[in-house]
């Protein structure tokens, strides 16, 4: 394995904080620009008081999470209510791991690097559940169903879409698959087809999985109040609102690293450069994310369900089926 | 083995015979089911240990994702949904818990006496070594699995459908 | 390919019956029943007709002269259970016939892959592929609550089974590094680890509870009597039949240089079984947990050809497997007719059976005798043939110990040989009438069991052949 430090573990400690407190600085201004965007989109300012531009806004927000009241639920499972929240955002931040960030720069090269980011969103649902159960809280109970419902069903086409590249790459690490990329081979640009798709079904399937609109039937407010963070308080919504926004930014960069080539980019291989091309794509992709986020309706229950078994899923088997076919010709002969 | 590893897989082994214990010993059936997928998840940690990286990635994947979720789901769907805990106290744990203790003397006993404890450089099977043997030396056991997933498929179907109008 | 060819067949007939359960209007599914049946019977007729011996995928798979007689005993079964299944599938759950059938095609395949495995992934696969459909079609008579109760307890018993089962091969797999039967034959002599012989007998105890054997028999009595009694003639016979492949194939041929780390086991858990199984059948009252009970003490008769070690035993085994299929197959017939025109499964309810319908209460008589080991049924050679080679292997008291249970056997066979013919029909009793379907394999398992009884011969040779040129 490529290593920064002295020994594995040495580099994936440095690694592992270095990242995680970035990741986690950079969550709070992209909750600030996601407010700004959001309120261009709907004809507001958005967030202007604290500080120029409202900049200093997230802190004011984490402080003012901080120091608000605390309250479990007198009825709630006391240990449920409050691990769930912790979990929520270690699981979240558990497919960093195997992000490679630029050649070299990640924590852990595994050789089944697509497995353990699907096994990690697999997880997800463990807090949700332990959140909505753990509340007794009908709104909450009936959130954390859903969510597990969703999680279940749309795992299945997030394998496929993830299996795409793994099938163009042949192999299941992310730097290897980010290296069958390089030169501009994009995987969503290349070959035409089977890449793209899988990259919008990917985009669709964790977003589902992720519970974000237009798939946020969990914790549709409408309906649920809150779903499952109906009952939570201060620092402990502060974290399911953490957790959702560090996975929306994994999913982007995953996607970005599965499908857009990852770290690459045009200028010399340079550690800055690389980071610099990573970070502009995910930027981007989120970016696109919120866009989406702001633009659509929440689906209904049902529709979530018919969306994804009745088309997902067989374009799923689909796609898979095509990539094969591709190599198999590729490695016929045919031309690249 | 190094001091660190030691004390690494010590762990790993305490949180699968807590999440096993707190499975059969706890007194509410939702949390059974989380020490359950502690005990799994832990699992997956051994594998890591023991070179088997997709193994442990599918563990999680399928245990943790699917089964942990499954049985969620049958929680919900078959008990009362709001208020309290659901009991879910076992029966004759004196003479259960004789049993597992006379399995695991046994399996001790037996482990001891193994080489099986002896250090040994463990082989390195990737996600690709497991793919060619099922597609080559497992051909058929491979296929086979189809068949059953289908006639799993169509069972579970046949007992889910509401019944004839 | 070749060898493969009767499951392929097998496999095919389960697709056809899946496409044209689409494609059928709901009132015509009755037909795919006549497919299922038909089907088999054919592929039955094909085994007899190509020659087809020989092994694939590296001997992974393999078609001998065993593999062919189970395969033949499973392909019979399918086609009579299917048979006797028409008329009531047609009333209980008319529009999921198409799944009944399929489900027991599949169960089917997999037992049939089963008797021919010789590599343990194989082994494993099939023998869920045998399973899980078992499980479903236990549970198929929704409305009934005593059919979900009896498939809860075969499912959980027979997941329990499988994983102990695995742990036990697992164990094996790790101590001789290989999962080919031959190859651990070849070594397991060698291998001095203790693993093997836990792995040996942790996977005896699982399989144990597939047959049935006590103390590995509670589910038995509950799963028989709650599912529709059609399908118990199958999984009565079939499965425990595939049971017996793999003990044949695992304990006499790969394990066999450890017979006697597992010889007392195997030895203890007959014992028992024939024991427990006799006596526990004199108390029951229902006909089905009576037969249940019987075929639990028929298990602990198969163990003592098993325990025999030895051509002449398997050969036997094999000679009761097959007569064991005609009798309880035609058993079971019976009383699914006395079940649906009675209502009940009380041995009641065969009282003065003669005065009701003379050719069932024939039926039934021949049956019990034959179950009983009475001179000269198909059952009465097969107890003998079974007892003569334990003899020979040296199994002396085992051999008196089964013929004593065996006396104990006609008794509580012989209570309702008697109740049907000298008892007064219960007041109100209407005669019964049953279908062709059901008449039709009452006469093909009739007859089967009378000829065996008349003329055991060609059947005992066939047998031997089998058994002999498999262990050597």
């Amino acid at each position: 394995m490529n290593v920064l430090f002295g020994s594995p573990a040495l580099h994936a400690l440095v690694l592992g904080v270095g990242i995680v407190s970035a990741l986690l600085g950079v969550t709070s201004y992209f909750i600030w620009f996601e407010r700004k965007f959001a309120g261009r989109m709907q004809s507001r300012i958005g967030p202007k008081h604290v500080g120029p531009y409202g900049l200093l806004q997230p802190i004011a927000d984490a402080f003012k999470l901080l120091i608000k009241a605390d309250i479990t639920p007198d009825t709630a499972d006391r240990a449920l209510f409050n691990l769930a929240p912790l979990l929520a955002v270690c699981v979240a931040l558990l497919s960093l791991a195997v992000l490679p960030l630029a050649s070299g720069l990640v924590i852990a090269d595994l050789d089944v690097g697509v497995l353990f980011f699907l096994a990690a969103g697999a997880l997800t649902v463990v807090p949700t559940w332990m959140a909505g159960w753990g509340s007794n809280n009908k709104y909450a109970l009936l959130g954390g169903m859903r969510a597990i419902a969703q999680s279940v069903a749309y795992g299945v086409p997030l394998v496929l879409a993830a299996l795409v590249p793994v099938i163009l790459s042949g192999s299941m690490k992310l730097s290897d698959i980010v290296a069958a990329q390089a030169g501009g081979h994009w995987f969503a640009l290349w070959p035409p087809g089977p890449g793209l798709g899988a990259g919008v079904l990917f985009v669709l399937a964790s977003l589902a999985e992720g519970n974000r609109i237009p798939f946020d039937i969990p914790e549709a407010e409408s309906e649920l109040v809150s779903g499952i963070s109906t009952e939570y308080t201060g620092m402990k919504f502060g974290m399911f609102y953490l957790g959702e926004y560090v996975h929306s930014l994994v999913v982007a960069a995953l996607f970005v690293t599965l499908f857009l080539g990852g770290y690459d980019g045009p200028g010399p291989d340079v550690l800055a450069l690389q980071l610099l091309w990573f970070v502009l794509k995910v930027s981007l992709v989120s970016v696109l994310l919120l866009w989406v986020r702001w633009s659509y309706v929440r689906l209904r229950s049902d529709q979530l369900m018919t969306l994804c078994w009745k088309y997902l899923l067989p374009s799923g088997l689909l796609l898979v089926a095509a990539s094969a076919v591709w190599v198999w010709w590729t490695e016929q002969g045919g031309s690249r | 083995m190094s001091a660190l590893e030691i004390l690494g897989l010590s762990l790993l082994a305490l949180f699968v015979l807590a999440g096993a214990l707190g499975t059969v010993l706890s007194k509410n059936l939702v949390h059974s089911v989380l020490w359950l997928a502690l005990a799994l998840v832990a699992t997956a940690g051994i594998y890591v240990r023991l070179t088997a990286g997709f193994l442990a990635g599918a563990q999680v994947l399928l245990y943790a994702g699917g089964v942990i979720t499954l049985a969620i789901f049958a929680v919900m769907l078959s008990a009362r949904i709001e208020g309290g805990p659901i009991p879910n106290e076992s029966a004759k744990r004196g003479r259960g818990a004789l049993v597992a203790l006379a399995v695991a003397g046994l399996f001790g006993g037996v482990l001891l006496q193994a080489d099986v404890l002896a250090p040994r450089d463990l082989p390195v099977v990737d996600a690709a070594d497991i793919g060619r043997s099922f597609l080559g030396e497992y051909v058929l056991p491979f296929e086979v699995l189809s068949v059953l997933l289908v006639a799993a498929m169509i069972g579970a179907i046949v007992i889910a459908r509401r019944e004839d109008p | 390919m070749q060898p493969l060819l009767i499951d392929l067949s097998i496999a095919a007939l389960a697709l056809l019956v899946f496409v044209a359960d689409l494609l059928m209007p709901s009132e015509e599914k009755r037909g795919l029943g006549h497919l299922a049946s038909a089907g088999l019977v054919l592929i039955l007729l094909l085994t007899f007709v190509l020659d087809m011996q020989g092994d694939a995928f590296g001997g992974a798979y393999v078609l001998d002269p065993l593999a062919l007689w189970f395969k033949r005993v499973f392909l019979l079964a399918g086609a009579l259970a299917a048979l006797i299944a028409l008329d009531p599938a047609e009333q209980a759950f008319a529009r999921r016939q198409g799944e009944y059938y399929l489900l027991l095609l599949l169960s089917l395949l997999g037992m049939s892959i089963l008797s021919s495995a010789r590599e343990l992934l194989l082994i494993v696969v099939s023998f869920e592929l045998m399973s899980l459909p078992l499980y479903v079609l236990t549970a198929f008579t929704k409305s009934s609550k005593l059919s979900g109760e009896g498939a809860l307890k075969f499912y959980l018993v027979g997941a329990t089974s499988l994983a102990i089962t695995l742990f036990g091969l697992s164990l094996v797999f790790g101590a001789t590094g290989t999962t080919m039967l031959p190859e651990i034959a070849a070594n397991a002599g060698a291998i001095r680890s203790p693993l093997l012989v836990l792995g040996v007998l942790t996977t005896l105890a699982g399989l144990a509870f597939k047959i049935g054997a006590v103390p590995f028999h509670m589910w038995v009595p509950d799963t028989y009597e709650g599912a529709a009694t059609p399908f118990v003639g199958f999984l009565a016979v079939a499965p425990k039949a595939a049971g017996f492949a793999l003990l044949v194939r695992l304990y006499l041929v790969a394990f066999a240089p450890l017979s006697v780390r597992f010889q007392p086991a195997l030895l203890a858990l007959c014992v028992l079984t024939l024991v427990v199984g006799n006596v526990l059948a004199l108390t029951q009252t229902n006909i089905k947990r009576l037969l249940a009970y019987s075929g639990i003490a028929q298990i602990g008769y198969m163990m003592v050809g098993l325990l025999a070690q030895t051509g002449e035993g398997v050969g036997m085994l094999l000679f009761y497997l097959a007569a064991y299929l005609f009798t309880n197959v035609g058993a079971f017939a019976v009383v699914c007719a006395v079940g649906a025109a009675s209502g009940s499964d009380d041995i009641r309810a065969y009282r003065g059976l003669s005065r009701r319908n003379p050719a069932l209460a024939l039926a039934m008589l021949v049956f019990l005798l034959s179950l009983g080991g009475i001179p000269f049924v198909a059952g009465f050679w097969a107890k003998m043939g079974i007892f003569i080679a334990a003899w020979h292997a040296g199994l002396h008291w085992l051999v008196l110990l089964g013929a004593g249970l065996a006396v104990v056997g006609v008794y509580y066979y012989l209570r309702i040989a008697r109740s049907l013919y000298l008892d007064d029909p219960e007041e109100g009793a209407q005669p019964i009438t049953i279908g062709a379907p059901l008449r039709l394999a009452l006469i093909v398992c009739g007859t089967a069991v009378v000829l065996i009884g008349i003329w055991p011969r060609p059947w005992f040779d066939t047998a031997l052949d089998a058994a002999k040129s498999f262990l050597h």
